[in-house]
């Protein structure tokens, strides 16, 4: 009997490692759709964008009846995973993703972006606004499709606790945050927010990249009386009781609560919920009425005051390469739809993401938007080209500054971010 | 050192004995080392006898066989078939077949391609393309791809040993025919070989298909992994767009070259693994059995009770718990908001923004996670524990603490010990408490920015292993590295420890 049963037993994993095999099966139904060039692509959004995305897909499809059909997989992958997954994963690579801008050199250098034709190429730089045109091109190549630009980083803050007169000095917005017993918010861990002293002060990190993605050279001084200016600015928040490194607006609601958050328009909502109004059982009303949104405040070393600057970056639509060529063209004509003025208006309307098409950014609606206004007024810096790696040695710098006791200390820090640099190029 | 002799061993005083004790325990650690390279070159002495031994009787088996035996060492089966061993024959040529046919089809490229990892690059083309009227787009043409060879290249590997052993069943078969007939003895037909297989040989019928599994699912894999840390494969290097290649030594030399930012990086995450792993432990191992002795004391009232409140920290999944306690414990958390509330503190403690904070922190959290499995596991022992000794120790004047030492901690000892041992095993590699509560920071400035990853203070080697894996290189190669040396760590210790534990040598002494 034990025999006849370990022989079923047997016979059911066989027969179930089969059924496993079989499970993969990947066909395609026909639809009837009578289209020349007709394609099953699979397509990476961010957040929130995949019903937008499904809807811009099918109108294109619409208007294009005759020549073009795509039946698209529609799949939400956070921008800031999807360049990563590719990079892994090359062979399962979609046809169409999107991703934050500072992905793209690792993602030229392993050729995983098909770039525009000449005249899709001249459109984007016709329509869209020179940052984001230098966003999507390394080197002299254009290699992806400006989607927004609006990743930078502003003021939050509760008009309970700062005015705008306090809002407007790291010093001030500190010192209330210290006798109020609340928050400065800044993402300091991480070389995004850090740069933003640097830049203040005057110093710079440029890096020079090829058309094929590597890192050829740099022009970089943080370390340098600048850096030691902004290093010295950064410190002030560093060993302040008041500052907290999470840098985002869930931060209004902690224990401790933040009366002040640096952060993007990506937290626009959020900070508007947690600083509302509140019914009597605690539900926000969401209008936002106690949110001070403000460009980047100042920080003073020695009598000087210097303003802290953001970065201004885009996130970018990716076509993966094709074995057909008309594929890739096909693929080239609906990512540029996908990103052109009434795409982009429609995925402000949305999601809020800020457009980069010039006429886009030029709608009244768009305009009117407070966190974009407190973008556009903070002073920005175009985030160029970075090896991905560069991110981590500000983070370090800053970890470094937060414990350094003296001024020698934060000259070897500075002098540590130096010497690490060289590593980085190709 | 020189050992003594039990009466002079007897003479001395506690001190001087424990003292006597720790010196053999080290004295004997470079034997034990000899006996394991003893133990290595026996085997492969014994390999090597057996491998010579196979040949003198493949030799053999060619100079006094039969035709057909002849025949069968190019023809696979044919001295079965010969013998009308029907089954066994076709069996063996279709063995024979199948192998020549994939050799040829798919085996001789990806075995080819192994030495190199791939020659083509993948590469781009421009082409006209209709859609554009006519305007020149991207064509990809790809080329080898390092990736598949490496795996493919390891399964042919698996094939032809697989095949080399087939060939010599099928001449030891033959031999066997050959001396069955010479004896004049009838030769087993093809029925009795399909009933032999659910009466005799019905293990192999079972353990055909597990053993197939277990060399697909994780023997290949395994060796592809520790393949992996010869090559340069990385983000750099994906194997597709990139082909990656041999590289040797290179990776475990970047790691153990004294001095090099990666060794350095590893040896303070080595060692804090190290001193993680034994605290986390230990304390939870004592303090859980402390709680468990308390809860079982006669006195003790509503027992279920406090046993239910530890084991409801098992109940809620580690995943919920630490993210809670460890935003808890964040420097605008509750933790601090009521500690400045009471007017205790004036600014916010750092937990784990200071690194030694943040290390105790996390030893701490791991006993309220701990306790309550130690708990579980010793109160039943406890209750093991025949309660004649404790009782012939109390009339004896035996105090508490004597109990506990004499009687209580040697049995415990005793029966937990290959438990201590895994457990410590496991802390090495301890994953979850360490990344949810810390995500392996705070970030150490000073050797943390290596490999692509930013490792910090409380950092242990498989959240780094974790880190350099998916953060911004994709270090598969260097990942692997860590992964073998963990073994190598771990093994070493479980060695050790298990040559020396109790458990394993006295199991007379209880039971």
């Amino acid at each position: 009997m034990k025999k006849v049963i370990s022989t079923l037993l047997s016979a059911l994993m066989l027969s179930g490692c089969v059924a496993g095999l079989a499970a993969c099966d990947d066909t395609t139904k026909d639809d009837g759709i009578d289209a020349k060039y007709k394609y099953n692509i699979t397509v990476w959004v961010g957040e929130g964008t995949e019903d937008l995305t499904k809807g811009l897909i099918k109108k294109f499809n619409d208007e294009n009846t005759n020549s073009i059909y795509f039946n698209a997989n529609v799949v939400r992958v956070t921008e800031s995973k999807a360049a990563g997954d590719v990079l892994a994963k090359p062979a399962s690579a979609p046809e169409i993703f999107c991703f934050a801008q500072d992905q793209i050199a690792r993602l030229v250098n392993s050729g995983l972006l098909a770039a525009p034709s000449a005249s899709i190429k001249n459109n984007i730089v016709a329509s869209h606004s020179e940052t984001a045109v230098a966003a999507a091109t390394v080197g002299t190549t254009m290699y992806a499709y400006p989607l927004t630009e609006d990743n930078g980083y502003f003021l939050y803050y509760d008009t309970r606790l700062i005015n705008a007169e306090q809002a407007d000095s790291i010093e001030t917005i500190l010192e209330v945050c210290e006798s109020t017993g609340t928050k400065l918010s800044f993402g300091l861990n991480g070389g995004w927010y850090v740069s933003s002293f640097f830049y203040a002060a005057g110093a710079k990190s440029e890096w020079t990249v090829d058309d094929q993605g590597r890192f050829t050279d740099y022009d970089d001084d943080f370390n340098s009386d600048k850096g030691f200016i902004a290093a010295k600015g950064m410190q002030k928040v560093l060993k302040s009781a008041a500052y907290s490194e999470n840098g985002a607006a869930s931060d209004f609601n902690a224990a401790i609560p933040a009366a002040a958050v640096i952060s993007g328009i990506w937290d626009y909502n959020a900070a508007k919920n947690a600083l509302s109004k509140k019914d009597e059982e605690g539900i926000p009303d969401g209008k936002g009425d106690y949110l001070g949104i403000a460009k980047l405040p100042t920080y003073s070393v020695d009598g000087e005051t210097y303003r802290l600057k953001s970065y201004l970056g885009s996130k970018l639509l990716g076509v993966s390469p094709q074995k057909d060529g008309n594929k890739a063209a096909a693929l080239s004509i609906l990512a540029q739809y996908l990103t052109n003025n009434e795409s982009q208006l429609a995925r402000y309307n949305a999601v809020g993401w800020g457009p980069s098409a010039k006429d886009a950014q030029n709608n009244d609606d768009v305009k009117a938007n407070a966190a974009l206004k407190a973008l556009k007024e903070t002073a920005t810096v175009p985030q160029g080209q970075y090896p991905a790696n560069w991110w981590a040695n500000p983070e370090v710098l800053s970890a470094s500054l937060a414990k350094a006791t003296s001024d020698n200390a934060i000259r070897t820090a500075l002098a540590n971010y130096e010497e690490s640099l060289s590593s980085l190029l190709d | 050192m020189t050992y003594l002799d039990s009466l002079a061993y007897l003479k001395l005083n506690k001190w001087q004995k424990f003292v006597y004790k720790l010196q053999c325990f080290f004295c004997a650690i470079p034997g034990w080392f000899l006996n394991l390279f003893k133990k290595i070159g026996r085997f492969f002495k014994n390999l090597g006898i057996k491998i010579k031994d196979n040949f003198v009787d493949i030799w053999y088996t060619f100079v006094n066989g039969s035709w057909s035996t002849k025949v069968s060492f190019l023809v696979m089966g044919f001295g079965n078939l010969y013998h009308k061993q029907w089954l066994r024959g076709i069996i063996f040529l279709l063995l024979e077949g199948v192998f020549i046919f994939y050799m040829i089809f798919a085996g001789a490229y990806w075995l080819s391609m192994f030495g190199s990892l791939g020659k083509v690059q993948t590469w781009t083309e421009m082409v006209p393309s209709d859609l554009l009227d006519g305007e020149l787009v991207e064509e990809i043409h790809y080329g080898d791809n390092s990736f598949k060879i490496l795996l493919y290249g390891i399964l042919t590997i698996f094939f032809i040993i697989a095949f080399i052993y087939t060939w010599r069943l099928n001449v030891k078969q033959c031999k066997i025919c050959d001396s069955i007939t010479r004896a004049g003895k009838k030769i087993k037909s093809s029925g009795d070989d399909l009933k032999s297989m659910l009466d005799n040989d019905f293990h192999k019928t079972l353990l055909a298909l597990p053993v197939a599994g277990i060399t697909m699912f994780t023997v290949l894999p395994i060796i592809f992994m520790i393949l992996v840390a010869f090559t340069n494969y990385d983000r750099g290097h994906d194997g597709l767009m990139k082909l990656f290649g041999w590289v040797g030594g290179q990776n475990f030399q970047s790691v153990l070259t004294f001095g090099s930012g990666m060794q350095v990086a590893f040896g303070e995450i080595l060692a804090w693994t190290l001193i993680w792993a034994f605290f986390a432990t230990f304390s939870c191992y004592f303090l859980g059995m402390f709680v468990a002795i308390m809860i079982n004391k006669k006195g003790i009232k509503i027992k279920k009770f406090w046993r239910t409140i530890l084991v409801l920290t098992i109940a809620i999944p580690q995943f919920i718990s630490l993210l809670y306690i460890s935003n808890m414990f964040a420097d605008n958390g509750i933790v601090n908001a009521t500690l400045m509330k009471w007017g205790w503190i004036q600014s916010p403690i750092k937990f784990w923004g200071n690194g030694t904070l943040a290390k105790i922190m996390v030893l701490v959290i791991n006993i309220w996670v701990g306790i309550p499995y130690l708990m579980l596991i010793t109160t039943g022992i406890l209750m093991n524990i025949p309660a004649d000794l404790y009782e012939s120790a109390r009339i004896d004047g035996a105090n508490a603490f004597q109990q506990f030492a004499k009687i209580t901690l040697p049995y415990m000892l005793f029966v937990t010990g290959p438990y201590l041992l895994t457990s410590f095993v496991s802390n090495i590699n301890n994953f979850n408490v360490i990344y949810l509560l810390t995500q392996g920071g705070p970030t150490n400035p000073v050797w943390g920015n290596v490999g692509g990853y930013v490792a910090g203070d409380t950092t242990i080697l498989i959240t780094w292993l974790f880190g350099i894996t998916t953060g911004n290189d994709a270090n598969y190669k260097m990942a692997s590295v860590i992964g073998i040396l963990i073994f190598v760590v771990v093994s070493v210790l479980s060695l050790v420890v298990f040559s020396i534990m109790p458990a394993t040598k006295r199991e007379d002494d209880f039971s």
